[in-house]
This record gives structure tokens, C-alpha cells and sequence, in this order.
């Protein structure tokens, strides 16, 4: 096997990584609260996904990884909530419509009307620069030294006034989950992605 | 929500918006700190879900966005016009987010140039307190250096020298003081910060503080004190009321080393004082009283260290 990393390609440098670092990536799924077998499957899972992807060259394969799990663990246990939800209805006896099943991950999830007006109205209270930051963060995506240089404020008061926006978005999700739609649910935190 | 809580919700949000930034490299913190409690994975995951509910109407998380930040043309002066913003799918929050921005207009002329920090000086042997807008109040020790921001009363940068803060607590907007890749933020609080060149001594009177730096995040509590040194953190207690008590004009110490009280005494008086080499391992512990003139504080420090404290030109001598 040659050692020349510039002639293989991208996806066999990282699957080899992938290999090296699992002793610490499933430490890190642990942490992140999965099962010894869901950290099992996920890292499975990690494997075929970057042997099936084609990236460019990447920067910081181990950050790289890191971040690929660690979306992988959040969406594991978002599927795993709507389903314990939807067996929760079903002893309910509250029949979800056929379509439960094509309900978005959360990936893609459009949040509900109701949600983004509680959002708007939430976020309409925050001072406005925290407003303005947020939206310059969130929705146009800049990163936060772009904000900090340009605003000429420094980077830990970029980050005190995201801090707050999402401190905001919290306590509407609270809020939401406390009165959701899933009266029957004890755990909450199911009510998003029905429209 | 409890303060518990509010706290480990903050660190969540600060990993999360850490962990979305490009060239985030510190995963092993973030799992130590995950490690360190469950509730603190549950409250990164609350955080995850809040984010991902506000859905795909709002751009993906920022990694690629290097070009620079375009403001409203009305904005600032002398901002370059908008050159082609990058197209993004329009949506709900978006067009939320430009009405909020809106309004704003009228309070924001000149946010250009916000950056508004400026430095507060002591001399060696002065003291003075600083009164901030929010409340806030710091008292500045002798030979010390802060910085401060016009714009912002929950920001201090201290350079060097101790300080004693009052800080009038806002959970919305908690006062941060940042000292060197040290950060301390108020719980609600009086604490005593010393910085000197090679450590940098916390200690908490009232109400709590967190402590952070690259590695460590840590809470101290009334009577909690933390000493650090380089990537060496040391915590210990000392009785709450004796926490600043230079602010009194008294200096209180339990098994404080004699270079500290060496230094305080110089930062109080303004003079320098050396101390004998074999003194170096040497502590005292009990209260010296600031006042009086030179010649009878040098007196009364000889009497309560049981030393001889002689003068020189510009200042003290002690040694046995």
C-alpha cells in the first residue's frame, strides 16, 4: 500500500482515521448518551457514510468526524422519540394520520407555523442588536469572527448576545413542549414537525 | 429555572455555538464536559432541537460564510454598498429577522464604530471606584489596569493588579471579566480578583462566579477561591468577609505566603518592598491594618510578622 496520502483519495484516508479514532469516537457517542450498540451501529454507519461520500480534501478530518457523529447521535434520538411518541399514541388510542411516518427528521424539519410566530414574537422582545446578531448568525449564516470584525465588538460579546437569543428560542421550545400537541406523551418533546 | 440549570444550559449553548463554528477543534473538552454530568447532554441536546426547530427557513448553520458581513446601506457611512449579498432561500424568519433589524435603525447610526473600550489606570498606592451604568461597582486596587467598554457595563478586561466587583446581577446579560484566556462570569456576586504576572487569584464573597479557561469550567461559591498558575488550578476557601478586605483598608491572611503579603503591601502604599531571599517560603497569617503614616504601618508590620521591616530609598526592607 503506498504512503502517498496526495495519491489516495479523500474517502480511504478518512475510513482509516474512522478506524483509528473509534475507541475515542464511541467514547464520545457514549458521552452523547447512546447505548453501547447504538454507538456500535452509528460508527457502522459513520464508515459507509464517508466511504460512499465524495468530499474535497478536508481540512480537520478529525473535527470532521466528530461533527458527522455528532449530527448522526442527534438525529438517532429525535427518530427514537417520534417513534417512542407514536407507540405512546397508539396505547392512546389516538391514531396519528398515515403520513406519521414521512414526518421530516429533524434536519429538515420546516418548523410549524405556530412555533415560528411564538419565535418571532420571542425574538421581537430581545434587544435588537442581540436581534440583529442572531439574524446575521442564524439566518444569514456568517460566522461569528465576521460578525465580531464587522460590528467591531469583540467576539465573547458576539457570543453573549447569541447566547441570549438562544436562550430565547429555549424557553419558547419549553414553552411549546410543556402545552404541545402530545397530551399523552410524559416526556414531551414530540409536538414539533406536525403540522 | 433553577440557577443549576440556567448554568448548564449556558454551557450548553456555548458548546453548540462553538461546535458550529469552522475549525472548532476541542471535542475532547466537549466530551469531558458531557462526560461530567448527563443532565449536561440533555441540555446540549435541548439546545440541538431548539436550533433544528427553527427549521431550514433560516440559512444552515454558519461554517463557509467568509465573506464579510453586509449591513443595510443605511446603516453606516461609510459601509461598502451591499456587494452581491449571497442569495439565500427567503423565508418567514428571515423577513421576520429584517423587521426586527428594522427598527433598529433609529438607535444603531454609527454601530460601525462600536468598538467604545477604554482604559482605567491606578498608580501604585491609589485606590478608586469605578460606578458602572448597570449598577455595577469596582473597586480598583493600587498598580492596577482595567479595561471597560462604553457600549457594553458587562464587560471588563483586567490587565493587571487586583479588583474588587460588586456586580449587580442580570441572568439575561451576566457581567463577564476577562483576564488574559481567563474568563470570569458573575452568578450574581462580589469577588476579589488578583492578577499578577505569573497567577491569577479569584476569590468570591458573595453570591457565585464561573471560572473558564481553555480547559477548565468551574463554579466558585461564596468562601471558594481559586488560585491559577499557568494550566496548574488550585481552589481553597477563605472566610467571605475577609475576601477584599483591602477595600476597608485592612489586608487579611491565612497562610498567605510573605511574597503575597509583600506585594499587596506595595500595591496598598505604593513602595516597593523587597523581602529577603530565605523569607520566600515563609506565610503569615492574621490582619494588617492599613492605616497610619508610613513610619507606623512599617512598625506595625514589623510587630505582626515578627521581622525586621527596614527602610530603603524607595521603599521597604524585610528580613530576619
Amino acid at each position: 500500500m503506498t504512503s502517498h496520502g496526495q495519491d489516495m483519495p479523500a474517502q480511504s484516508g478518512l475510513q482509516q482515521l474512522s478506524l483509528a479514532m473509534r475507541p475515542e469516537l464511541r467514547r464520545f457517542l457514549r458521552a452523547r448518551g447512546c447505548s453501547e450498540a447504538d454507538a456500535e451501529d452509528l460508527l457502522q454507519e459513520l464508515f459507509i457514510k464517508i466511504a460512499t461520500t465524495t468530499t474535497g480534501p478536508i481540512r480537520t478530518p478529525k473535527a470532521y468526524l466528530f461533527q458527522i457523529l455528532n449530527n448522526m447521535a442527534h438525529t438517532r434520538r429525535r427518530t427514537e422519540m417520534r417513534r417512542q411518541a407514536r407507540d405512546a399514541e397508539w396505547i392512546g388510542e389516538r391514531r396519528f394520520g398515515d403520513d406519521a411516518d414521512a414526518a421530516p427528521d429533524p434536519e429538515t424539519a420546516l418548523a410549524g407555523r405556530d412555533e415560528l410566530e411564538r419565535v418571532e414574537a420571542q425574538l421581537a422582545d430581545l434587544p435588537e442588536r442581540t436581534a440583529f446578531v442572531f439574524r446575521q448568525y442564524r439566518v444569514e449564516g456568517h460566522s461569528q469572527k465576521a460578525i465580531a470584525l464587522e460590528l467591531g465588538i469583540s467576539l465573547s460579546a458576539v457570543e453573549k448576545h447569541l447566547q441570549r437569543a438562544y436562550k430565547a428560542v429555549l424557553v419558547i421550545r419549553n414553552r411549546q413542549e410543556q402545552g404541545g400537541l402530545a397530551p399523552a406523551s410524559s416526556k414531551g418533546g414530540i409536538g414539533d414537525a406536525v403540522d | 429555572m433553577r440557577l443549576t440549570d440556567d448554568l448548564v444550559h449556558e454551557q450548553a449553548i456555548a458548546w453548540h455555538l462553538r461546535l458550529t463554528e469552522d475549525g472548532f477543534d476541542e471535542w475532547d473538552g466537549f466530551v469531558s464536559w458531557l462526560e461530567a454530568d448527563a443532565a449536561h447532554n440533555s441540555a446540549y441536546e435541548a439546545v440541538s432541537d431548539a436550533d433544528a426547530g427553527l427549521g431550514e427557513l433560516a440559512a444552515p448553520a454558519p461554517s463557509v460564510a467568509t465573506h464579510p458581513v453586509s449591513w443595510p446601506a443605511a446603516w453606516s457611512a461609510n459601509d461598502e454598498p451591499d456587494s452581491a449579498p449571497v442569495q439565500r432561500r427567503p423565508g418567514r424568519l428571515m423577513a421576520m429577522a429584517a423587521t426586527v433589524a428594522l427598527v433598529a435603525i433609529g438607535s444603531w447610526v454609527g454601530f460601525g464604530a462600536m468598538n467604545q473600550t477604554y482604559e482605567v489606570r491606578t498608580a501604585p498606592g491609589e485606590t478608586r471606584t469605578l460606578a458602572l451604568a448597570d449598577g455595577t461597582r469596582i473597586a480598583l486596587n493600587g498598580s492596577t489596569e482595567i479595561m471597560l467598554d462604553r457600549q457594553d457595563p458587562r464587560f471588563a478586561e483586567l490587565k493587571s493588579g487586583e479588583a474588587k466587583f460588586s456586580v449587580h446581577h442580570d441572568a439575561a446579560d451576566p457581567f463577564e471579566l476577562t483576564v488574559a484566556d481567563q474568563k470570569i462570569v458573575d452568578v450574581g456576586t462580589v469577588f476579589n480578583v488578583k492578577k499578577s504576572p505569573q497567577s491569577l487569584k479569584v476569590e468570591v464573597a458573595e453570591g457565585a462566579v464561573r471560572y473558564e479557561d481553555g480547559q477548565v469550567r468551574m463554579r466558585l461559591d461564596a468562601g471558594d477561591t481559586l488560585q491559577a498558575s499557568g494550566a496548574n488550578v488550585v481552589e481553597g476557601t477563605c472566610p467571605p468577609e475577609a475576601i477584599g478586605s483591602w477595600t476597608n483598608g485592612r489586608l487579611v491572611y491565612e497562610g498567605a505566603p510573605l511574597v503575597e503579603v509583600a506585594g499587596d503591601l506595595a500595591r496598598a502604599r505604593g513602595i516597593a518592598v523587597e523581602l529577603a531571599p530565605n523569607l520566600a517560603q515563609e506565610t503569615f497569617s492574621g490582619v494588617i491594618q492599613l492605616d497610619g503614616d508610613g513610619d507606623t504601618l512599617r512598625q506595625r508590620v514589623a510587630q505582626l510578622l515578627r521581622l525586621k521591616v527596614s527602610k530603603t530609598s524607595d521603599g521597604w526592607s524585610i528580613s530576619r
